[in-house]
Formats: C-alpha cells, sequence, structure tokens
C-alpha cells in the first residue's frame, strides 16, 4: 500500500496494529488517549485517530461504521484518478451488522477498490462465533456479493500480507472488492477491567495456555531465527528500541496538558 | 509476493512494536494513567500488521 | 422578475452549483429517472458518476458520503423522503455532524442530506415527518427549512458550498408553489431571518410550509390584528436576534412548528425567548406544533397537524 491509500482500522487496540504498520508514530494516538492536546485529535475524544496523510481519515465508536465510510474512501479512489485503494478492517464481532451488507453490496455492485478484512478472533465481547454467525467462515459472505473471499491463518503475519497484498492489486487494476478472514485469537479480556470470559464463563489458565502456542508474535520469531533472517542478538537490539521509543512516547503523553476549551467552538463548524 | 529479508524484519519489528504499546495502553489504564477504555489487541496483532505493513 | 416553482428552484441550484464545481455530485434511490422533479434533466446532463442511483442502502451511501466529503467531494445525498433517514441515524446524526469535532478539526464534511419533509398528504407515519428537533439535537449540523423558490435555491447553494454538513428540508407541500427567483446568481446566508410580513401587534415566528399557512392568516386577520411573521430560513444557525426585535415591538409571540410539539424546535425557541427577553412578553408565548402522536394517515392527519384554524385562534388568544 501506499501512504495515501486508505485504512479503515478495526476495533481491537483501537486500531494501533493498523497505525503502527502504516507508518504512524503512536505516541500521538498515547497522548490522544490521555486526553493531552498534542493527542492526534487535539486531546478532545480519548480513543478516535487521525492521520490523513497516512490514510486514516478517522476512527468511530459505533462499530460497524467503518463498512460505509469505506464505500466513501472507495468512491474517491475509483474517481479521484489517484489509484488509491481502500484496506477495510473489522471483527467477527461487528460482521454481525446490517452495514457489512449494504455496504458490501454497493462495493461489489460499482467494483470499488475495497479489500475487507475481517479479524476474527472468534469472541464478540463474551459471545463465541459460533453463537453470533451460522456457518464456519465469514468469508463465505462474499460468494453472494460475487467477491473472492479467502480464509487465512490471522496468526501467520507473513500469510496475512501476502493475501491482502494480492487483494491490493486486484482492486487497484480495477477488479473490484475482496474479502480476506483472519482467523485470529484475542490473549485477554474484551476491554480492560472485564472479566475475560467465554459466555457464561471466566477463561482458565489452562485455556491461556492453549492459547499462547499461537501467539503470532512467538511464532513469527521462531520462523525467522530458524530461518536465520534474525538473531538473537538483532532480537535484543529491537527490544531495546521500542523500549526506548515507549519512554519516550509515555513522557511526551505525559508532558501534554488538557486542550484548551476553547477548542469545543473550534472544532465544531468549519469556516 | 515474495518477502525479502528486509520486508520480515519489518513485519517482525511491527509485531512487536504493537504488542509492546498494546500492554502499554493496558498497564496504564490500570494505572489510571490512560483515559477511557481499552480493548485489547494482545494476541491478535497479525491480521492488522500484516494488512497494513506494505 | 420571473416566477418559478420551488422544485425547479432546487433544480436550478444542482445545475449551476454542479456546473461551477466538478465535485459536487448527487446520490440518491431513484434519482437519475427524477423521482421527485428537482432532479430532472440532472442524469443526462451531468452523466453517470455526478448523478448516482444507489440502492435501497441508506446507512450505507449516507455513511459513503462522509467519507467521500472527507476525501474531496461535496456530495448532495437525496434521501427521497426524509423519514428515510431513520434508516442511516448513526452516519446522519453521529457521524456527520460529529466526525470534525472528534477529530481536532483536521477534516471538513462538507456534504448535503436532503428529503422531502412534512405533511398534509395523507401519506401517514413514514412519510409526513419533519424532525427537525432531531437534527437540531445533533451540535454540529445545520438545518435549512426554505419557505418560498426563492429561499429554496439561496439555501441550496448555501449549503452545497458550505463546509459543513447541512440537513435541507423541502416540503412537499410547497412543491408546486411559485415564486420570483431571479436570474443571476445569488446565495442565501445562514442564520439570517426574513420577515415575510410586517406587523405590529403578534409576532409568529414559522419555518418551511408553515410560513405559508402563518401568512394566509395574517392576511385573514388584516385590519382586525396586525401580524408579523418571521421566517429564520435556517434553524442552525438561528437568528434569535431578528425574534427578539420582533417581539421588542409586538410584545407577543406565537410559534408554529410542524414538529411534533414535545422537545420541538418551538419549545427550544419558546425557553430561549424566556431567557432573553422575558421583560419583552405581554402574554405567554403559544406554540402551534403537531400533536404529541404519530402522524396518522387518512382523514385523521388533520386533527395532528397544525393548521390555520389552529393558528387563528393561537393569534387571537396573545391579541388581546
Amino acid at each position: 500500500m501506499n501512504d495515501d491509500d486508505f485504512v479503515f482500522p478495526a476495533v481491537r487496540g483501537h486500531g494501533l496494529p493498523h497505525l503502527i504498520s502504516k507508518g504512524v508514530d503512536p505516541k500521538y494516538y498515547l497522548a490522544e488517549h490521555c486526553g493531552k492536546s498534542t493527542g492526534s485529535c487535539g486531546g478532545v475524544s480519548t480513543y478516535h485517530n487521525i492521520d490523513t496523510e497516512h490514510g486514516f481519515f478517522g476512527l468511530a465508536g459505533t462499530l460497524g461504521t467503518g463498512f460505509p465510510i469505506s464505500v466513501g474512501y472507495g468512491m474517491t479512489s475509483k474517481w479521484n484518478g489517484k489509484q488509491q485503494v481502500v484496506v477495510s478492517c473489522f471483527g467477527d464481532g461487528t460482521s454481525n451488522r446490517g452495514t457489512l451488507h449494504e455496504s458490501f453490496l454497493m462495493a461489489a455492485n460499482w467494483k470499488l477498490p475495497i479489500v475487507w478484512v475481517c479479524e476474527n478472533n472468534q469472541l464478540s465481547m463474551y459471545v463465541p462465533v459460533k453463537d453470533h454467525h451460522p456457518v464456519e467462515n465469514i468469508a463465505d459472505l462474499a460468494f453472494g456479493y460475487g467477491m473472492p473471499g479467502e480464509v487465512v491463518d490471522g496468526q501467520d503475519v507473513v500469510a496475512v500480507a501476502k493475501a491482502v497484498d494480492k487483494a491490493v492489486a486486484r482492486a487497484r487494476a480495477g477488479e473490484g472488492p475482496s474479502l480476506i478472514e483472519c482467523k485470529t485469537e484475542r490473549f485477554v479480556t474484551h476491554s480492560i477491567g472485564l472479566p475475560d470470559r467465554i459466555d457464561l464463563e471466566d477463561r482458565t489458565k489452562d485455556d491461556y495456555v492453549e492459547l499462547k502456542k499461537r501467539d503470532p508474535v512467538v511464532l513469527f520469531q521462531e520462523k525467522l531465527l530458524k530461518e536465520g533472517v534474525l538473531t538473537q542478538k538483532e532480537m535484543e537490539r529491537i527490544d531495546q528500541e521500542i523500549a526506548v521509543e515507549i519512554d519516550a512516547a509515555e513522557a511526551f503523553a505525559d508532558a501534554g496538558s488538557p486542550p484548551d476549551p476553547s477548542v469545543l467552538d473550534d472544532y465544531l463548524y468549519a469556516k | 509476493m515474495r518477502l525479502k529479508k528486509e520486508q520480515k524484519l519489518t513485519l517482525y519489528r511491527n509485531l512487536v512494536r504493537t504488542r509492546a504499546f498494546d500492554q502499554l495502553f493496558s498497564r496504564r489504564l490500570g494505572l489510571g494513567k490512560l483515559l477511557g477504555f481499552w480493548h485489547p489487541a494482545e494476541g491478535g496483532e497479525a491480521p492488522g500488521v500484516g494488512a497494513c505493513s506494505f | 422578475m420571473r416566477e418559478i416553482q420551488y422544485h425547479k428552484a432546487i433544480n436550478e441550484a444542482f445545475i449551476e452549483e454542479m456546473e461551477r464545481d466538478e465535485t459536487v455530485y448527487l446520490m440518491g434511490e431513484s434519482l437519475r429517472g427524477a423521482n421527485y422533479p428537482h432532479s430532472e434533466g440532472l442524469a443526462k446532463r451531468f452523466g453517470d458518476q455526478r448523478v448516482l442511483d444507489t440502492p435501497i442502502c441508506e446507512a450505507a451511501f449516507c455513511g459513503a458520503a462522509v467519507a467521500s466529503a472527507m476525501t474531496g467531494y461535496r456530495p448532495i445525498v437525496d434521501l427521497m423522503f426524509i423519514d428515510f433517514m431513520y434508516t442511516a441515524a448513526d452516519e446522519i446524526l453521529l457521524k456527520a455532524p460529529q466526525w470534525r469535532f472528534m477529530h481536532g478539526g483536521k477534516v471538513n464534511v462538507p456534504v448535503v442530506f436532503m428529503g422531502a419533509a412534512g405533511g398534509g398528504m395523507k401519506l401517514a407515519n413514514e412519510h409526513s415527518q419533519i424532525p427537525s428537533s432531531i437534527i437540531l439535537h445533533s451540535p454540529g449540523i445545520k438545518l435549512a427549512v426554505p419557505s418560498t423558490p426563492y429561499d429554496a435555491k439561496g439555501l441550496m447553494k448555501t449549503a452545497i458550498r458550505d463546509n459543513n454538513p447541512v440537513m435541507y428540508f423541502w416540503h412537499k407541500q410547497l412543491m408546486a408553489v411559485t415564486g420570483e427567483v431571479p436570474e443571476e446568481d445569488y446565495t442565501i446566508p445562514f442564520g439570517v431571518a426574513d420577515v415575510k410580513r410586517e406587523g405590529t401587534d403578534v409576532t409568529v415566528v414559522a419555518y418551511s410550509y408553515m410560513v405559508q399557512l402563518a401568512l394566509e392568516v395574517a392576511k385573514k386577520l388584516e385590519g382586525e390584528i396586525s401580524v408579523e411573521v418571521v421566517d429564520p430560513r435556517t434553524l442552525e444557525p438561528f437568528d434569535l436576534d431578528a425574534v427578539l426585535k420582533s417581539v421588542e415591538k409586538t410584545n407577543r409571540l406565537v410559534i408554529v412548528d410542524e414538529d411534533t410539539e414535545r422537545c420541538s424546535f418551538a419549545s427550544e425557541l419558546a425557553a430561549q425567548v424566556v431567557d432573553k427577553g422575558f421583560t419583552l412578553l405581554d402574554e405567554p408565548i403559544k406554540r402551534v406544533c403537531a400533536g404529541n402522536y404519530p402522524i396518522p394517515g387518512g382523514y385523521m392527519e388533520q386533527h395532528v397537524l397544525p393548521s390555520v384554524e389552529k393558528i387563528e385562534a393561537a393569534i387571537r388568544s396573545v391579541a388581546v
């Protein structure tokens, strides 16, 4: 993807994986989440983020909003001659929304350059996917709209990258949208402070042991070490660099101040 | 798509950075140093990282 | 000056703005075939990409319009009947008005939503509302409510050029009304009321079709009660000063609002006038609104909607 390609992030991590991977400095989002005027949205939003130069035009708190918004990005991409594409991400829970169907329909009908990426972590808060979706693969929804639908191992970052790359190329060539479903996991609670539960039952220690066998970081690390792409020394260097980045990001967020109340008027209407 | 060595390392770095920042957000919320709520990505980072790294 | 119909005035505003700015386009259901005459001839004139027929999926196309507006275009979304906006409530009420604000003013959302509002045609609950209060309860979106062809054209042109979301109610009962509209380019600034008739005894604030009813009553009472009719033309922004100025002269206020009475624009305006102009009033403020019922169909509609009789009675009750 290019810098100006559009991304609508999924809800988990409030889009951190997408922002970080597309080159946005996460310190602005940290400051935003700390209510500071130095944050990505000036500190008025808590959880929204925006970085138009990297194709992020905003986030929304009502799940399923991203589908229609992505259709709009797709229309712009198709019309403005800049050969842009859209990557629109959502979870298995969000796939329940009616806006998914309306937007899949519009995007397929108008052959919009959109790659729909379902990050299926198999849990919609406490509800397991088998209890909220009637068939095994959400990717099957694609066929009703004449799109390719593909399932990939969502714990294999390379498999995801390859599948999305192929769909992006297809979209950019004017061949329309596709759907990629990534089977992934959620290692922790839905929302910090809430119990980590499936249906009525809290997850157990054994559950976590099983889950960690599918840790995408560990799996990729082991693979790269085995391939000789990564060395123990390089791993430590990366960890150290990230520790420094985290310290700097926290210092940046902590140094900021809450916005001046006058921004309430400044932000409401454009001149 | 065949990934070059640097591309693999980019993916790896983005995964680890995402994990680290996500855990930072979770930690700070617990300490009262982050506002609102936090829906962690831990365990489910690869789809977003894989989709947006290149 | 030439006279044209209200729908023709809207049609002209579309043509002039679409010719002036190629980022302006129209989107909605069966627009190309002109299910309402205001989109007549546009598809032929501007081609496929600028007059778009959507599937029946309001949430998707309203949300798409929000994103399209953020990324370089100026969509006009025709919802056909404005009642259909409820099927895209998230997009129209939570996204369009709030997106700029929630993202620290970093993007603008220059989108126009429009639809046929109002009752009187026995079309019942889902085809007869004028849901002003719902829009006004969502800070961040402007609301235009034209009552004449002149206002319809001037306000639509301003709406299209505005860098913010605008909701535009056109009234079914006004569709074929004729009025003077100049041939040359003009716009009407938002937030500037128009005194549609001068008077000295009672101020009537009315908007959209209710202006026509108020004028009818004012004419009937001529020689008996001198009625001033103030048309705010936009409810957000709202020209409170114009209302206070009129009430300063008449000391009496009747507000006519076709929307449901409870929590209505009329209620809000009454509160604002009491707050800012209590000492100007010699009589209690009267509201003439739709009753607190769903708008019925058939012969029952007249019992719920405002009428000339109800407006006259309200004026008489304060003109003591």
